[in-house]
């Protein structure tokens, strides 16, 4: 009998002795020993060695926990019991602090959460798919007088190049988005936004979850078309989807048929893929290779390692060289260059992305403000748990005098902070579960509560439970030990336990950070009143947008004569939108070099119906015949083209885009033709009466008075001349609040942080008021007897507070200015910070705090002092 | 003490206790145990019920009779107290209560054709 066959082995019995306690250990090591030996009778020594070592973790029972039976004795134990009772009366005994205290924090660690789960989401995009390491985007970038401008789009022919040339590129992939595509099945006919020719390749980089169909096949022969799950909802309702044929009508392309091969999952949101239909790129052969144009066409790689991303990068000047030679020269320092998906959410930066990704400062500043209100509401608790355990004295005296030793203390005190933490985290949980839709329009992630109970979120709340509790116990805990029994005991309750700095300190700080918020809603509030007041250059109201479709000039005219309809104009671009982006190279007279502008085709009723200002010359005439020649261009072209003014600017010659030659006719005033947040680009509008291509859009304006007559009126009239196409229509004034919703959705955000920091943080100036007061009874009692008023002792009280109050408004200011000139700067057209703005926040927040601590105190001065006084 | 009501479980390691008269512990009732139900029982709850007994007070415990295959360890020797053995004899009472109330079943086969 070797030594294995009667000793088990030693580091499991050490692990026995590591959690049992000392009474257990004897009798199971020498029962576990006895039953190895008969193990390795039967089975022999690897099986009962194994065993042995399951055993012992079979014994693993609470009652058998070293720590509670060695440490504690069963007196201790008891004393668990009682001092949870304790603390659950100390609570209640102070209701109205109490809630304070819980509520305060719970708003502070829900926001917290929140905030977090956003960041998270938001920075988790495409790490579902399995080799997302080696996915890349390739993007181009220009440089030029506008700054560094990123395009997500490429030429059509640069996958299958890549693909040829590098080895390191394994696949491929196009997605190539149509343009506004009208899409019929039947009766049923929608515009679309999220239509895409791409590769067949496509489901090797992204596999996306197929409900019917063959990934492998689904897109190898021409007019094939994969759909999304909602997709085939919408058109087909319960009907079977695959074989069924969609009509598409759009560039690239022109009218095409597809048969549905593929039913898809709807995409999930944490991808900056955004497709609802998938149709082969082999069903038509547009621009195969055509380099010179940059279409929304978005080149994916998959490359054979996660490693050749760099020397990739590196070999792509030489490539770009080779066959966008133009570009080269026309800007040395244009590139060609790979980002992998993961980063395209937040890092992309690029024009015309499938998905508009989220901006990584508002990323930023949400944890920062999420950090700065859970830090608020921290600081709240703690110096309101401080300030309230210095009137335990008493109690602490008694439990000393009757035998409680210094860690029994301690653990009292820590366990009260730990039981208000542990009431504040559950009832944080029911604010995130009330709040979850409100959070949801505000950031567009949805919030599930299971995610509470991931790993993560669970480590998070006990953290916070275990850092709030030692923050807000520690001290008290060990101050109250140290108070000496008898002098507390003779009636000496009063404590040196100011903190006084530290807690004014803290006050202050809240109130900064409420102040710095405060003055922002009124910033963001202040430039969305500019947003919406400033003169847009064009007339906004009650101009209607429908699509121009098949349209011809007897229907513009039989609209024309509609009374209810005062102007009608055709064009291929609209004012204050971003639905499409025409930019091309104009050559002015007096000038060597070309520059680009934003060219918008249209016909003369466009100008009238936006109700363009004309700075000189006139608009453009659709009968006359020399006008096909005539070119209106805006004041910043004026300006960008060196001609020196409005009015010397009639009559120069200008090349347009290489091919059209011809003069300025007219200079209209600036006009928006995006967001606030851009400039104002140079804009040349010219008729084409040969060509129908450019027709995009019929802008009507509308008279007042009966609407949805003239409404109905226009369907009814667009669906006879146009049988097959959807039928949309907008008004330009909600397409203007479109492109400033983001700016709305931030108001909002901010407003409610601001509101949360400002309930928070007056609630706990409350409390620390009420608190004071309390203690500054009998002071105020005998002020009183020797003929103070009221309103005097009101004064003194508040008083205390408002140097506070004015230090950490003065300390706000540059802070709050430094933050919100940043955000400032991401308008091309913005307000200042004025003065006023600032002194309305501060006085916002003085008066808030005036009335909370004025009340308060008012009601203290106004008691009769004989109560307090004979308080003893 | 809080329930003194007597699991399955605990019935018969109770009852077990009972049998092994002087020489029950962890090792021998575990054994014996497997031997007459044939079922495999694992040590660490035999442990745990033993302790539970204990503390209902069916069975008392001293430590003792350290042996060398034991490795010099002393074991937890159990012996059935009084109130252990009321909480069997009840238990087999209400046993025999309801198999006194149990009609004659007569189980015929019916086979399917």
């Amino acid at each position: 009998m070797n030594r294995k066959e009667i000793e088990p082995p030693a580091w499991a019995e050490r692990l026995l002795r590591l959690y049992c306690s000392e009474r257990f250990v004897e009798e199971i090591a020498g029962d576990l020993r006895e039953w190895y030996a008969l193990r390795v009778k039967r089975q022999g020594v690897f099986k009962a060695r194994l065993f042995y070592f399951i055993d012992v973790i079979r014994f693993f029972r609470t009652f058998r926990l070293r720590s509670l039976n060695s440490k504690f004795n069963n007196n201790n134990m008891g004393m668990i019991g009682n001092s949870l009772k304790v603390s659950v009366r100390s609570l209640r005994r102070r209701a109205g602090y109490s809630f304070i205290n819980i509520f305060g924090l719970s708003v502070g660690i829900s926001a917290a959460i929140l905030v977090s789960y956003y960041v998270k989401t938001e920075s988790g995009y495409d790490r579902f798919w399995p080799d997302h390491d080696r996915i890349y985007r390739v993007y181009s970038q220009r440089t030029g007088d506008f700054g560094i401008r990123k395009d997500a789009g490429g030429p059509v022919p640069m996958a299958k190049a890549m693909q040829n040339e590098f080895a390191s590129v394994e696949q491929a992939v196009r997605f190539w988005r149509a343009s506004r595509p009208a899409v019929s099945f039947g009766e049923k006919a929608f515009p679309e936004e999220k239509f895409y020719f791409t590769d067949a390749q496509v489901f090797d980089l992204f596999p996306v979850e197929f409900i019917a169909g063959n990934p492998a096949t689904a897109l190898t022969s021409p007019n094939s078309i994969a759909i999304t799950r909602a997709t085939a909802t919408k058109y087909f309702g319960s009907e079977e989807p695959l074989g069924k044929v969609l009509k598409y009508r759009a560039y690239p392309g022109g009218e095409l048929e597809f048969a549905v091969t593929a039913v898809l999952e709807d995409l999930p949101v944490q991808t900056h893929l955004d497709f609802e239909f998938l149709a082969s790129i082999n069903s038509h052969s547009v621009e195969s290779d055509n380099w010179g144009s940059f279409k929304p066409v978005f080149t994916y790689l998959k490359l054979t390692d996660q490693s050749q991303a760099l020397s990739l990068n590196g070999l792509l000047p030489a490539f770009a060289a080779r066959h966008l030679a133009d570009r080269v020269e026309e800007d040395p320092q244009f590139k060609l260059a790979i980002q992998n998906i993961k980063d395209l959410h937040l890092h992309a930066e690029s024009s015309r992305d499938m998905k508009p990704g989220a901006s990584v400062s508002n990323i930023y500043l949400f944890t920062s403000i999420g950090a700065l209100i859970l830090f608020v509401a921290i600081v709240n608790f703690v110096n309101l748990s401080t300030a309230l355990a210095s009137t335990r004295a008493k109690e602490v005296g008694v439990r000393k005098s009757v035998g409680s030793n210094r860690r029994q203390l301690v653990f009292q005190f820590i366990l009260e902070t730990g039981l208000t933490t542990f009431i504040a985290a559950i009832a944080a949980v029911i604010i995130i579960a009330l709040l979850s839709e409100p959070f949801y329009q505000l950031s567009g992630v949805k919030f599930a509560l299971s995610a509470l109970l991931s790993p993560f979120y669970l480590a998070l709340l006990c953290a916070l439970i275990v850092v709030m509790s030692l923050l807000a116990g520690v001290y008290p805990a060990i101050f109250l030990a140290s108070v000496k029994a008898p002098s507390v005991l003779r009636g000496n309750t009063k404590l040196n336990f100011s903190l006084g700095i530290i807690r004014k300190s803290m006050v202050g700080f809240q109130f900064l950070v409420s102040t710095v918020l405060i003055t922002g809603t009124f910033v963001i509030d202040h430039q969305l009143g500019f947003i919406y007041s400033k003169p847009i250059g064009i007339d906004k109201s009650q101009v209607l947008v429908i699509p121009y479709g098949k349209s011809d000039g007897a229907f513009l005219n039989k609209l024309r004569s509609h009374t209810g309809i005062s102007l009608v104009g055709v064009s291929q671009q609209l004012p204050v939108n971003d639905l499409n982006y025409d930019g091309r190279p104009v050559q002015p007279e007096g000038m060597n070099e070309t520059i680009d502008v934003q060219s918008c085709f249209a016909d003369q009723g466009f100008a009238e119906t936006y109700q363009m200002e004309f700075l000189s010359g006139r608009n453009l005439d659709n009968e006359r015949a020399s006008d096909e020649s005539a070119f209106v261009i805006n004041e910043t072209a004026v300006r960008d083209f060196g001609w020196n003014d409005v009015e010397t600017a009639i009559g120069k010659e200008m090349v347009w885009s290489n091919s059209k030659r011809g003069h300025v006719v007219g200079v209209v005033k600036d006009f928006h033709l995006n967001s606030l947040h851009d400039k104002i680009p140079p804009v040349v509008i010219h008729l084409n009466k040969k060509q129908n291509w450019w027709k995009e859009f019929i802008s009507i304006r509308l008279n007042s008075g009966n609407l949805t007559n003239s409404l109905s009126y226009i369907e009814r009239e667009w669906k006879s001349q146009n049988a097959g196409l959807p039928y949309e229509y907008f008004f330009i004034d909600d397409s203007f609040d479109a492109l400033h919703q983001a700016d709305s959705r931030f108001h909002t955000a901010i407003s409610y942080f601001s509101i949360l920091a400002i309930t928070i943080a007056g609630m706990g100036l409350f409390a620390l008021a009420s608190f004071t007061i309390a203690r500054r009874k009998k002071e105020i009692g005998i002020r009183k007897v020797l003929g103070a008023g009221s309103g005097k002792v009101a004064l003194s009280i508040t008083s205390e507070y408002s140097l506070l109050l004015i230090t950490s408004f003065l300390l706000s200011i540059p802070l709050s200015a430094w933050l919100m000139e940043s955000w400032l700067d991401s308008f091309a057209y913005r307000t200042s910070i004025e003065v006023s703005i600032i002194i309305k926040a501060g006085l916002a927040v003085g008066l808030i705090s005036l009335i909370t601590v004025g009340l308060r105190s008012l009601k203290a001065a106004s008691a009769n002092p004989v109560d307090s006084i004979r308080y003893e | 003490m809080k329930g003194t009501h007597l699991g399955e479980f605990e019935e018969l390691v109770l009852l077990t206790v009972g049998v092994l008269e002087d020489d029950a512990y962890g090792v021998t009732v575990t054994e014996a145990m497997q031997e007459q139900t044939g079922r495999a029982i694992t040590i660490s709850t035999v442990h745990t019920a033993l302790y539970r007994l204990e503390k209902k007070g069916f069975v008392s415990s001293k430590l003792d009779g350290a042996t060398k295959a034991r490795g010099g360890r002393r074991k937890r020797l159990y012996t059935i107290t009084s109130a252990g053995h009321a909480a069997l004899v009840e238990s087999r009472g209400l046993r025999d209560k309801l198999w006194g109330q149990m009609p004659n079943y007569q189980f015929e086969f019916i086979g399917r054709l």
